[in-house]
């Protein structure tokens, strides 16, 4: 399926709940080689800029996709969004939107900020798994991306 | 005006009458001046004819008589029979006899009775010695006028239906005459009797007619000038004065038929018009304003006479400007009057005082005045209603954020719920059984996060709709009940407490800010971090927005970001920190309630953190009232 370097996603998710079903998925869907959870937007910051904790640029890379919640505490997703958008190193990563708001304001606020996809949680378990193999599957399989 | 021309006529019949008058007694004057000029000369020539008749007897008194030839009518004297020689004959033979003066004289006089109008004249005495000398009457009282020392007399007299001046003198006795009244007993110097001479009048009054006449005619001449020319300056004057009048009655007609209050005023402040409309006006006639001019400053409203005042000051100064103030009439009634005026100027460009028009414009002010009420009315309705909208918006913006919130909020729970629901079915069917106890574990915790959030939204909601009534609450009791509440985790935590003495008391509802506090202080005790020394300080300062009530402590901290952020409904800075995150949302809730605020202040992480909060609750009274 995919050769070489081994695939890496930033997961930004405040609920470890959430987490867990979100992981378990991607893993049942053999997509979680490389799964990195943060907790809020400050840390998620913090390891796309290799910041404090995630200095070490190996054990932390630089993920091929993140997946950004929106309510998060201290620094919400719309700011981490801002921010990766804004920044010339990272505005290139794709960034998805995974999410319990299905509010218009949160849709319109996201794409306004470069959002590269909006995705809504479902409540229903199996939504939810197809969800994210298919979410996986595309970006990290069919979508191609420049290399380095 | 028309006792104008009536007294122009008056006058003029006046002056006639009083010329014709002076005309008739200059004419009567002259008539009798006239008249006495005719005597005088009567007179004159009567006296004239003495003199000469005196003259003529002296000379033949002097010659001792004259011998005439003896006829009929001179024979010879027999009172001279005494007298030698009276009888002489002449060589010739021609008979001659002597005439006396006397003799002559009357002879002469009886020579001019035949003549009609030649002067009469008469010997006489009240002794006479021929009878025909004996005195008329008039000649008896003037010889008795003579004796008392009368030297002439003379007087009009009519004599055989003619007027005669009548003028007699005495006749003194001289050396000649005693030649024949010495026997009389007369001596020189003695008076014998009197010559008396008449002239007639007649032949003088011709003159004196047609001289008369010329006088009247003159005089009627001169009169009808004068009754001419007094006409003739009646007239004029008559037309000139009904010139004026038309021209007065025009203006007085402007001036006087006009609904507002005109007047006119001297430099010196006096009237020189008022139109009689200020009646109706003001209730003063304008006769009051001309026999007082300070009226005005009593007409006019005490509270705008000083604004008149200066108005007036300037007006005079050639400053005028408009300027409504209000009057206050007899009957205590007070007007609006718009006032406007300009200076007037004379012909040759001198300032003759000001010219004013006053206007009633009560009504009007009252339909302003109405009109700005309904304005008011109008605009504080409107912002009335504007605070309404924008209470309404931040409502409805609330209420968008809260539902948001929520939908997100309650949402995640059921996803967790159905997701490890999802996930234990899949284990069950695949017969693995090494997760579901975790699995069924989350189920659980996520069920009671959602019974857990449900309850903190039902709090939230009633905090909205608190009624109990304000109440006196002592912040220091209070504050005290609180820590005696939470006496356990303090304890367990090991924190220090510190309470201000005299905390003020504050109106409001005591069981909120009771939560209030606790909230707070919970926070302090969850949030205290690592420290190992953890303090809470419980007190008060006075700040821009007056008593705030702050609580302390030197845990974690809250960096400047996280100020706004840790207010918002189920917002939490640490994800595993305990609760829904619904503290300080709903602890602002109350405070917001109470018409105070809430807020955080802090150096940032690790720098503890200091939660103010004032209140500003209405005590129950105004909070009725509101």
């Amino acid at each position: 399926m995919v050769e070489g370097e081994p695939l890496c996603i930033l997961l930004v998710e405040d609920n470890p709940d959430h987490a867990e079903l979100a992981l378990r998925n991607l893993s049942d869907a053999g997509l979680a080689n490389r799964v990195f959870h943060v907790e809020d937007g400050e840390a998620a910051l913090d390891y796309l800029h290799n910041r404090g904790r995630f200095v070490d640029e190996l054990s932390y890379p630089r993920p091929h996709l993140v997946l950004l919640d929106l309510r998060l505490p201290k620094v919400d997703g719309i700011e981490v969004l801002k921010q990766v958008k804004a920044s010339e190193q990272l505005k290139a990563i794709p960034v998805v939107i995974l999410t319990t708001s299905a509010a218009e304001r949160d849709l319109a606020q996201a794409y306004n900020h470069y959002a590269n996809s909006y995705l809504t949680k479902p409540v229903d378990f199996d939504s939810f798994s197809r969800l994210l193999q298919d979410l996986g599957f595309y970006w990290l399989a069919w979508n191609k991306r420049p290399s380095g | 005006m028309v006792t104008q021309i009536r007294t122009i006529r008056r006058f003029s019949i006046a002056l006639a009458l009083f010329w014709t008058a002076g005309i008739a007694v200059s004419l009567l004057w002259f008539y009798k001046h006239e008249q006495d000029t005719v005597l005088e000369i009567a007179r004159a020539e009567a006296r004239a004819t003495y003199e000469k008749d005196s003259l003529y007897r002296r000379w033949a008194t002097n010659h001792g008589g004259v011998y005439v030839t003896v006829s009929a009518s001179s024979p010879p004297n027999p009172n001279l029979a005494m007298v030698p020689e009276r009888d002489v004959v002449t060589p010739s033979g021609r008979a001659l006899t002597l005439i006396n003066p006397a003799y002559m004289t009357r002879q002469v006089f009886e020579l001019a009775d035949s003549q009609k109008n030649l002067v009469r004249g008469h010997i006489t005495s009240l002794k006479p010695i021929r009878p025909e000398n004996v005195p008329d009457p008039w000649e008896a009282r003037a010889l008795l006028k003579f004796e008392q020392g009368v030297k002439e007399v003379s007087e009009v007299q009519v004599i055989n239906g003619r007027r005669y001046m009548r003028l007699m003198r005495p006749f003194v006795t001289e050396e000649g005459c005693l030649k024949c009244h010495a026997r009389q007993g007369y001596k020189v110097g003695d008076i014998r009797g009197g010559i008396s001479a008449s002239v007639p009048i007649e032949p003088n009054e011709g003159a004196f007619a047609s001289v008369i006449m010329g006088g009247v005619a003159s005089h009627s001449i001169l009169w009808l000038l004068g009754v001419g020319m007094i006409g003739t300056g009646s007239r004029v004057l008559t037309r000139s004065a009904r010139v004026l009048e038309k021209s007065e009655e025009r203006y007085r007609t402007v001036a006087d038929y006009t609904d507002d209050w005109e007047y006119w005023q001297a430099p010196d402040r006096t009237f020189r018009y008022v139109s009689p409309s200020c009646k109706k006006l003001c209730g003063y006639g304008h006769e009051a304003f001309y026999a007082d001019h300070t009226l005005i400053e009593r007409v006019i409203h005490p509270d705008d006479l000083a604004a008149y005042l200066d108005h007036e000051h300037a007006s005079f100064d050639g400053n005028p400007s408009p300027i409504d103030f209000r009057i206050v009439r007899p009957d205590g009634e007070v007007r609006w009057i718009s006032h406007i005026c300009r200076v007037v100027y004379t012909k040759e460009g001198a300032e003759s005082g000001v010219r004013a028009s006053n206007r009633d414009i009560t009504d009007r002010k009252r339909a302003d005045e109405a009109l700005r009420e309904q304005a008011l009315l109008l605009e504080s309705e409107v912002r009335e209603r504007k605070e309404r909208e924008l209470e309404l918006e931040a409502k409805n913006a609330e209420l968008e954020r809260f539902t948001y919130t929520v939908s997100h909020d309650l949402k995640s729970p059921l996803i967790t719920i159905k997701g490890f629901a999802g996930a234990v079915i899949k284990d069950l069917q695949n017969g693995q059984s090494q997760r579901l106890d975790g699995d069924v574990r989350r189920i659980m915790a996520a069920a009671d996060k959602m019974t857990a959030l449900l309850d903190d939204l039902l709090e939230l909601s009633r905090v909205g709709r608190i009624v109990n009534a304000p109440t006196l609450i002592d912040m220091n009791a209070l504050t005290h009940e609180v820590l005696a509440q939470l006496a356990g985790p303090l304890e367990q935590r090991g924190v220090e407490v510190l309470v201000q003495q005299e905390l003020p008391t504050v109106w409001g509802d005591q069981r909120r800010i009771c939560e209030v506090l606790q909230n707070l202080m919970e926070n302090a005790i969850k949030y205290a971090g690592e420290q190992p020394h953890p303090c809470i300080e419980i007190g008060v300062r006075d700040g821009e927005e007056g008593v705030v009530f702050t609580v302390r402590d030197n845990g974690m901290g809250v960096a400047q970001q996280y100020h706004e952020t840790i207010f918002g409904l189920f917002n939490k800075l640490d994800a595993r920190s305990e609760g829904t995150g619904i503290g300080l949302a709903l602890a602002r809730r109350i405070i917001e309630f109470h018409g105070g605020k809430l807020w955080v202040e802090s150096e940032g992480a690790g720098q503890g953190s200091t939660f103010c909060f004032t209140l500003n609750m209405t005590p129950p009274a105004a909070a009725v009232e509101s």
